[in-house]
Formats: structure tokens, sequence, C-alpha cells
């Protein structure tokens, strides 16, 4: 009996020593403190370089676009200049041809007696 | 002796690569006087499509009006036209038109048409430059009193294709249209 007191005399005592308050060590607030600050700032600069890495993704992508749409319609621009000469070209060659052939029908019956 | 030698094989060497140059560096539109009749003229007309460009066009031609002109610049190594409309009459002597025509009185060209008028002023020609039973060419040559046209195809065309010209691009079936066509001015 006197052995069951004493240990539960111990473990009380153990207990309370236990769970006791006790001062925190000196500058934890401050540690603390500064490894939360360290999570946050790496998180941000995480986000920020996405964010700058798409962002120059979209400029270039534009930039290629751009280039490339300009590309085609100056393409598109000379081709239909050319296109147009080569109509001209055609217009004035049936037209010079037309000419000569009626000059050559005129001759034809101006020389039929 | 030696280098003399090595001198000979190199010029052997060369001669086949001088051969092509020569060949590629010949004038596509082979009419002189361009300058000096652009120079007296009032509006004139220059077209110079060779076969890049021509081909360049092609991709371009898809309207259905187009099909027709698409077929025939297919095959062609150029087309150079050049029309110059003048104020006056006489802005260019029958001298100038015979050193034109001298280029093509060659015996690869043939002398189709033939027309001649008294002071030049109303002269026409259509040379075409046959291989075979193909022709490889034809140049158109008419004169008015106040315009010349020079028309030059190159590469082979069919002389019924350009029969064929008329009543397509805007070109009517029967009447003759002068002075119509120049779009170049000075």
């Amino acid at each position: 009996m006197v052995d069951s007191n004493k240990e539960f005399d111990d473990l009380e005592r153990e207990l309370r020593e236990s769970l006791a308050p006790r001062a925190a060590p000196l500058g934890f607030a401050n540690k603390v403190m500064a490894r939360v600050e360290l999570r946050d700032k790496s998180a941000f600069s995480l986000w920020r370089w996405f964010t700058s890495a798409a962002l120059v993704t979209a400029v270039l992508l534009a930039m290629v676009l751009g280039g490339r749409w300009q590309q085609q319609r100056r393409q598109r621009i000379a081709g239909e200049r050319a296109r147009d000469q080569v109509i001209l070209a055609l217009r004035i060659t049936g037209s010079t041809l037309q000419a000569v052939q009626q000059k050559v029908q005129q001759s034809a019956k101006e020389s039929q007696p | 002796m030696k280098k003399q030698i090595i001198a000979a094989l190199l010029a052997l060497a060369m001669l086949p690569g001088a051969a092509a140059f020569a060949q590629t560096t010949q004038p596509p539109f082979p009419v002189t006087l361009e300058k000096q009749l652009a120079a007296r003229a009032s509006n004139y007309t220059e077209v110079t499509l060779d076969r890049k460009m021509l081909e360049f066009a092609s991709h371009f031609m898809d309207k259905e009006d187009d099909a027709e002109g698409k077929r025939i610049i297919s095959k062609l190594n150029g087309i150079y036209v050049r029309t110059y409309q003048f104020d006056k009459p006489d802005q260019y002597s029958a001298d100038d038109l015979a050193a034109i025509r001298r280029q093509f009185e060659t015996s690869d060209w043939t002398s189709l048409v033939k027309q001649r008028s008294k002071n030049a002023g109303d002269d026409s020609d259509i040379y075409i430059k046959l291989a075979g039973s193909e022709t490889q060419g034809i140049f158109l040559l008419n004169a008015e009193p106040k315009q010349l046209n020079f028309i030059f195809i190159s590469g082979p065309i069919d002389p019924e294709d350009i029969s064929q010209l008329v009543g397509h691009f805007g070109i009517p079936s029967m009447k003759v249209t002068k002075d119509s066509e120049s779009k170049g001015s000075k």
C-alpha cells in the first residue's frame, strides 16, 4: 500500500514537472518569425519567376507570330502585285497581237484588186 | 612552261563555267534602246517578269479569271513588255526599229509577220523562235505614229495561246484598243 502511494506521488510529481509552464528560450519568437518570413519570401519569388517567365514567353510568342504575320502580309502584297503585272503583260500582249493582226488584215484587204 | 600548262588546264577547267555564266548573263530582254525611248516617251510601261517572278505570281493567280493566264505562264521563262507613248510623231526612227529587229535576225528566229510602212510609223513584226516543232519564244513589235510596243515572251509557248488572250483580261474580241494599256508614266 505504501509502495503504491509512493508510485502515485512520483507520477504526480513527474506530471507536474512536465506540465509546468516554462519560459521560451531567448530569441525563440524572432527565430520563428524569421523562418515564416523566409518561407513567404521563397514562395513569392517562385511566383514572381513564373509570372516573369510567362510574360517573356508571351512577348516572344507575340513577336514571332507578329513577325510571321507581317512577313506573310508582305508576301501576299508582293504576290498580288506580281499577279497584276502578269495580267497587265498578258493584256498588252493580247492587244498588241490584235493590233498587228488587224494591220495585216487591213493590208491584205488593200492589196486585193 | 610548267606555268603555261597549269594556266591552260585552269582555262579548260573553267570553260563549262564560263559558258554557263555567259548563258545566265545574257540579257533576258534583248531589245536595246529602252533608255533612249523611255527618255523620249511621255508615258511608258515596262513589265519584266522572269521565271522566278512568274512562278511567284502564279501562286496568287487563284481567281477563276486567272486560270487561262496561269496555264499560259506555267512553262514560260519570262515575259518582257515595253510600251512607249509619245506626245508627237517621229520620236523614233526607222533606224531605231531596224536596230531592234537586227537582234532577232539570227538563225534561231523566224520572221512570221513583217509589215512595213512609210517612215516606219506603222510597222509590225512577229518573230518566233523555233526549236524543232516547238515555239520557244515570240517577239512582237508594233509601231504606231505615237506609240511603240515590244513584247518578248521567252520559253515554250503555243502561239494559239497568245491568240486566245484576246477575249480575256479585258481585251475586247473585235475592237483594237490603242493607248489604253500604258500605266507607267515619267
